[in-house]
């Protein structure tokens, strides 16, 4: 299996056709959160060379290419294409998850009944893994915090995308946005208008209390989803302009995860996988 | 701790916001107006609100601070007494306390069954005189500066008139004039 990082690394040095010619690729077992995330950075460099961007202005549209790439390099049917349609928009269906577009602002958020339900439906299928509704509960508060903090920092040209996936052994969500990435939304505060770089600022803002809005009370929907992550082995992994950062761990929290400097990219990706609790 | 009655009105939020999950800040701006007009609805004939929070599973701090924290903070008619929050589940109050202190407020939760509240307990900042002001008019049903003077001349009779003008000013206590005297009782005593 190839990890996000060097599917990335094809992607920024060789392009698409790169990805063909990597030797031992056909191994790709590419859960949903890391076709999303490279969806992402493909959408960024579409817009950074003006690259016939339009079939790439959705989000959406970029996942669904690379789902194709990567079901086709796998031969597995991680993404099926079969028409069926979820979300507010012509998403390509998953075997055993769904993409969902984050409502932009508070007006759609009053309107977010397709969200309400998709977020419903995580919840389902946890509880059909057998999730007790307390840890499905909790889940699904960190999950909807994580696509309220893309909606309301990422100032994005387009949506951000919410996913989940549900497998027998393992549950994930993720949210993605190709907005202004973590160093640009934390200076807007004046407290950290001098935050020199994205390995600085990553961590930074993980931590309870910090926020680009430089209003008290505001910078804790990282606590909330490290909260619903107590006690639980999972997998926590953000990427932000030139970094990432990924632990796992049994209660990660800001202060376990490894960062990694990378290419820089646009936006803001959180994913989270976790093992179902003992039966 | 003793029942104490309370005639208030009373708002179950599940059926206000029918979700078991309430979370994001975006989300909790979509719902605060919905929610102060619920509670306008419910505050017209009798005050305070109890804002029943049975069923509801996960409630992030930040939608907390949204969503609900303007009923404490915005300005209320003369006499009105901001809500009292009932039945805050284990996995909900960190996330509550968290807002709350936050933002600098301060917010009754109770245990509410049958109109009658149980357990009350301040979320938020307050030191050890303002404390011992609203254990002592929980237990004997109402209280005023000389009764805690009384109790407690750490502090002088005036510094005990103020403290108890400010937790009126803050919501946690209902003031009445008996004669020429100030009492203050919990926000529930009739």
């Amino acid at each position: 299996m190839h990890s996000i990082d060097t599917l990335e690394f094809v992607l920024a040095e060789r392009g698409p056709a790169g990805l063909q010619a990597v030797s031992g690729l056909s191994a790709v077992e590419a859960p949903l959160s890391t076709a999303i995330e490279i969806a992402a950075v493909r959408w960024g460099r579409w817009r950074e060379t003006g690259e016939d961007i339009a079939p790439a202005l959705p989000l959406h549209s970029a996942i669904a290419e690379w789902g194709t790439l990567l079901s086709a390099q796998s031969g597995s049917a991680l993404f099926s294409l079969l028409g069926v349609q979820v979300g507010p928009a012509a998403f390509p269906a998953v075997a055993d998850g769904e993409v969902c577009d984050v409502p932009a602002d508070r007006k759609e958020w009053e309107a977010g009944r397709p969200f309400i339900l998709f977020q419903e439906r995580f919840k389902t299928a946890l509880r059909q893994h057998g999730v007790p509704s307390e840890l499905a509960h909790a889940l699904l508060g960190a999950f909807s915090e994580m696509a309220s903090n893309a909606a309301e920092h990422a100032a994005a040209p387009i949506p951000a995308v919410a996913s989940f996936q549900t497998s027998p052994d393992r549950w994930c969500f993720s949210v993605t946005d190709v907005g202004c990435g973590v160093v640009e939304s934390l200076r807007r505060n004046p407290a950290y208008a001098t935050v020199p770089d994205a390995r600085t600022a990553l961590p930074l803002a993980l931590q309870h209390g910090v926020s680009g809005t430089g209003k008290p009370g505001r910078g804790t929907g990282f606590t909330t989803l490290f909260k619903a992550l107590i006690d639980r082995r999972c997998t926590v992994r953000f990427r932000s302009a030139g970094v990432a950062a990924a632990c796992t761990a049994t209660s990660p929290t800001a202060a376990t995860l490894a960062f990694l400097v990378l290419p820089p990219r646009t936006g803001f990706h959180v994913a989270v996988t976790g093992d179902y609790p003992q039966k | 701790m003793k029942k104490k009655q309370s005639q208030g009105a009373y708002l179950v939020i599940k059926e206000v916001l029918p979700r078991p999950v309430l979370a994001g800040k975006l989300a909790g701006d979509a719902d605060a107006l919905k929610l102060q007009a619920a509670v306008a609805r419910a505050s017209a004939n009798a005050s305070p609100v109890v804002l029943d929070l049975a069923g509801i599973q996960a409630l992030s701090s930040s939608y907390f601070a949204s969503a609900f924290l303007p009923l404490w903070a915005g300005p209320r008619a003369p006499g009105a007494l901001p809500p009292l929050l009932a039945n805050v589940s284990e996995h909900v109050i960190d996330d509550v306390r968290l807002a709350v202190e936050a933002n600098s407020a301060t917010v009754w939760i109770v245990r509410w069954a049958q109109g009658a509240v149980n357990e009350p307990e301040v979320l938020g900042k307050l030191d050890e005189f303002d404390r011992q002001a609203l254990e002592v008019a929980i237990a004997e049903g109402q209280t005023d500066a000389s009764d805690l003077f009384g109790r407690n001349r750490t502090i002088g009779l005036t510094a005990w008139s103020t403290r108890l003008g400010a937790l009126h000013q803050k919501g946690l206590l209902q003031r009445r004039k008996d004669g020429r005297r100030m009492t203050y009782a919990p926000p529930w005593k009739d």
